[in-house]
C-alpha cells in the first residue's frame, strides 16, 4: 500500500499532483475517461490544423 | 490528421488481435488524468496473431511514421522481431510494441491486464496501474519519470475506493 501523504487545501499532493483531478477521473466510467481523452485530442488537433492553415504574423508589420 | 481511439480499438477487436493497451491511453482508462496523442499496444508474437495483426494493420492503412514518404507497411517479419513499430494509421498514431520496460512481452503482461468494458460491446485488455508504474520505473526516461507521480497518486486513490 502506498503511504498516505498530505494534500494541501488547494488539492495538490506533496509531489505536485492535482488530487482533485485524480478523484474526478476516477469518478468517471472507463468509457467516459476515453471520451475525455478523445475530446482533448480533438481540441489539440483542431488548434494544430488552425495554426497550420493560417500564415504566421509578420513581425515587421507596425502596430497602429 | 484524425485521431479516433475507439475506431483503433474496435478494428483490433474486429480482427481478434491478442493485445494489451499500455501507455497513456492505458493510464487514462485506469483513471489517471494524463494526456496522449497516440495509442500504445503490446501484442502477442504467436504466428496466428501476427497474421491477424498484419491484416488489421492493412485495414488501418498503417505505415511507419518515421519515414511517411516511403509508405512502408509493417509485415509479419517486422512484427515477429518484437521491436517497436511506430505507425500512422487512418485513425491516428498507433505504437505496436513487441515488449515494454525490461523486455516484458504480451505473455508476461497478460495476467496483469484485466479487461475493461468501454461500452457498445468494446472490451479491451488494459495493463493495470501497478504494472504500468513498474514498467515506467524500469524505462527510467525523463518522459516516463515525469508521469510517475500522477500514476502513483491515481493508484493510491483507486485503492481507497
Amino acid at each position: 500500500m502506498v503511504p498516505t501523504e498530505e494534500v494541501s487545501e488547494r488539492g495538490y499532493s506533496e509531489d505536485g499532483v492535482d488530487v482533485t483531478l485524480v478523484r474526478w477521473m476516477l469518478s468517471l466510467t472507463p468509457a467516459e475517461r476515453l471520451e475525455v481523452l478523445q475530446q482533448f485530442a480533438d481540441f489539440v488537433l483542431s488548434i494544430r490544423a488552425t495554426s497550420i492553415s493560417q500564415p504566421p504574423a509578420d513581425p515587421k508589420r507596425s502596430l497602429d | 490528421m484524425p485521431l479516433q481511439y475507439r475506431s483503433l480499438l474496435q478494428t483490433l477487436n474486429d480482427h481478434s488481435i491478442e493485445y494489451i493497451v499500455v501507455g497513456g491511453v492505458g493510464a487514462v482508462l485506469r483513471g489517471a488524468p494524463v494526456n496522449t496523442l497516440d495509442l500504445d499496444i503490446v501484442y502477442s508474437v504467436e504466428p496466428d496473431n501476427l497474421v491477424r495483426l498484419v491484416s488489421a494493420l492493412e485495414n488501418l492503412d498503417a505505415i511507419y511514421r518515421g519515414q511517411p514518404e516511403r509508405r512502408l507497411a509493417p509485415k509479419a517479419s517486422h512484427l515477429a522481431a518484437a521491436g517497436q513499430n511506430l505507425l500512422i494509421t487512418r485513425f491516428g498514431p498507433l505504437d505496436v510494441l513487441g515488449s515494454i520496460g525490461n523486455g516484458r512481452t504480451y505473455r508476461d503482461l497478460v495476467a496483469h491486464s484485466p479487461v475493461i468494458d468501454l461500452g457498445e460491446g468494446l472490451l479491451v485488455p488494459v495493463l493495470d496501474l501497478e504494472t504500468l508504474i513498474a514498467v515506467k520505473e524500469e524505462v527510467g526516461s525523463e518522459k516516463d519519470r515525469a508521469v510517475l507521480p500522477v500514476l502513483r497518486r491515481t493508484l493510491e486513490e483507486s485503492r481507497r475506493r
